[in-house]
């Protein structure tokens, strides 16, 4: 038997595995079409419309994004009822301030505008209008280079700090946050008031400042941190001579001239850094005295 | 009703419509699902799932071809679908293993029963003949359709011819199992 006769065979009696399959089977069919939810007609379209729809959101999440960003400013902080008063200063009281959170504290700490008479920063206090309509107070910008200052007065009596005095020490810790500023202002009085404490380490401890350590030397020539020029002109004033007294007007006599240390005065400068970075701290020796000083001094 | 308006039917999910299509072709349907599987209720199976496909594809259908001979088309390659998953199909079928019937003159005997006598193939042999004698195939597609070579679909052709012919159309039919050695 050829293979063509075969194929021929088979496929011309294959209508005989043909066979209704019967109802029961397309109830099952049925049952099974609603289980499955029907499909949208157009599939294309439904695509269209996800692809659609999911641009419009990603528009919108970048555009949101984008808003965020740009509203980025500062929240409103109430920084008022913090300030205390103090004779002669301005009550910022129910002041509303457009600051940054990370100068909260410092706007915290600075201490209040002094102005003369005791009157208010204008646009700060409420205005009576009419009919005793009290209008709310207009905002106080408050300028943070503007803090930072010397039109603000820093007060260092207010400053809370604990000093302790071991034998040879004294140990300042201060538990307010002072700006660089302040600190330096606050060890510099501490060293001033340690002054004549000759050999003394003054420790100063802030928060956010490096420990401040500085031994007294010289208490006599009043130093420390504090460079000291004499000011060669005003350097001393010769209260009265002798000669002076007497109308002697033959020739100074040696050691009759006398002056009082006390009327020295003083120009204090900051330490001045070296090349190398060094400090600071020396002892910048007055000037040799002129002619007319030695001529005196004899 | 025609069959345009069947397929309408069929694309706004009238159940009468496609109950319509269903008693149509039904038969047909389950006339290739028998041929492909063994057992009958794999075959039912097959039905169900050939109608399930397409009704819900039934927008693909683009009025190329005869809606029965894409519907068939669909009962096909879901057997195929199926008998991919659990059919191993030998690369080289031995003609050792051709395993012949006791009985002279399968024609008389099977009368004509070709459901029985393609019973006699293994899985691999028969769906490549059905593929190749009756469906009109060619080897590479149905390597394609059945992810196997080229080579294979030959061999295991090559053995379901040898099979029928010995067993049903041979004159001189062995009547043992140990034929040809």
């Amino acid at each position: 038997m050829e293979d063509k006769e075969l194929f021929d065979f088979f496929k011309s009696r294959s209508q005989a595995f043909n066979e209704a399959p019967g109802n029961a089977l397309w109830t099952k069919i049925e049952a099974q079409m609603l289980l499955e939810p029907a499909k949208p007609l157009n599939e294309k379209a439904t695509l269209f419309t996800k692809k659609l729809f999911l641009f419009i959101a990603a528009v919108a999440i970048i555009a949101a994004v984008f808003f965020m960003l740009s509203q980025k400013e500062v929240p409103v902080v109430i920084i008022n009822k913090e300030i205390k008063t103090a004779p002669g200063q301005v009550v910022y009281e129910n002041d509303t301030v457009k600051k940054k959170a990370a100068q909260k504290q410092y706007i915290n700490f600075a201490p209040k505008k002094v102005e003369k008479g005791r009157t208010a920063v204008a646009g700060t206090a409420p205005k009576v209008i009419e009919d005793g309509i009290i209008s709310p107070p207009a905002f106080a910008k408050i300028d943070s280079k503007r803090l930072d200052k010397d039109t603000i007065k820093f007060d260092l009596n207010t400053v809370k700090m604990t000093t302790q005095t071991p034998p040879g020490r004294v140990i300042v810790s201060v538990k307010d946050k002072l700006s660089e500023s302040q600190f330096r202002l606050l060890t510099q009085k501490i060293v001033a008031e340690h002054k004549n404490e000759d050999g003394t380490l003054i420790v100063v401890k802030a928060a956010g400042h490096k420990l401040f350590r500085q031994i007294i030397k010289n208490a006599e020539l009043n130093v420390a941190p504090i460079h000291l020029a004499i000011d060669s002109v005003k350097r001393f004033q010769p209260i009265k001579t002798s000669l002076q007294d007497s109308n002697v007007t033959g020739g100074l006599k040696a050691g009759s001239i006398t002056f009082k240390v006390d009327t020295l005065k003083l120009n204090t400068t900051r330490p001045s850094k070296t090349k190398n970075g060094t400090n600071n701290g020396k002892i910048i020796k007055p000037k040799k005295p002129t002619e007319t000083e030695e001529i005196l001094n004899l | 009703m025609s069959e345009q308006q069947l397929i309408s039917g069929c694309i706004r999910q009238d159940r009468r419509s496609q109950q319509q299509v269903y008693t149509i072709y039904g038969a047909k349907v389950l006339g290739i699902c028998k041929r492909y599987m063994k057992d009958r209720e794999r075959a039912e199976e097959m039905v169900m799932n050939t109608f399930l496909q397409a009704f819900g594809k039934i927008t693909q259908y683009k009025n190329e071809g005869s809606f029965e001979g894409w519907i068939l088309r669909i009962a096909v390659n879901c057997c195929l679908m199926e008998l991919r998953k659990k059919t191993t199909f030998d690369v080289e079928v031995p003609h050792d293993n051709i395993q012949l019937p006791a009985n002279d003159g399968a024609d008389a005997f099977f009368n004509d029963d070709i459901e029985a006598m393609l019973k006699i193939l293994p899985d691999g042999a028969r769906i490549v003949f059905n593929l190749y004698a009756i469906e009109g195939y060619k080897h590479h597609e149905i390597a394609e359709q059945l992810g196997i070579s080229e080579g294979t679909s030959k061999s295991q052709l090559h053995y379901a011819k040898e099979k029928l012919k010995k067993t049903f159309f041979s004159t001189n039919t062995p009547k043992t199992a140990s034929h040809g050695r």
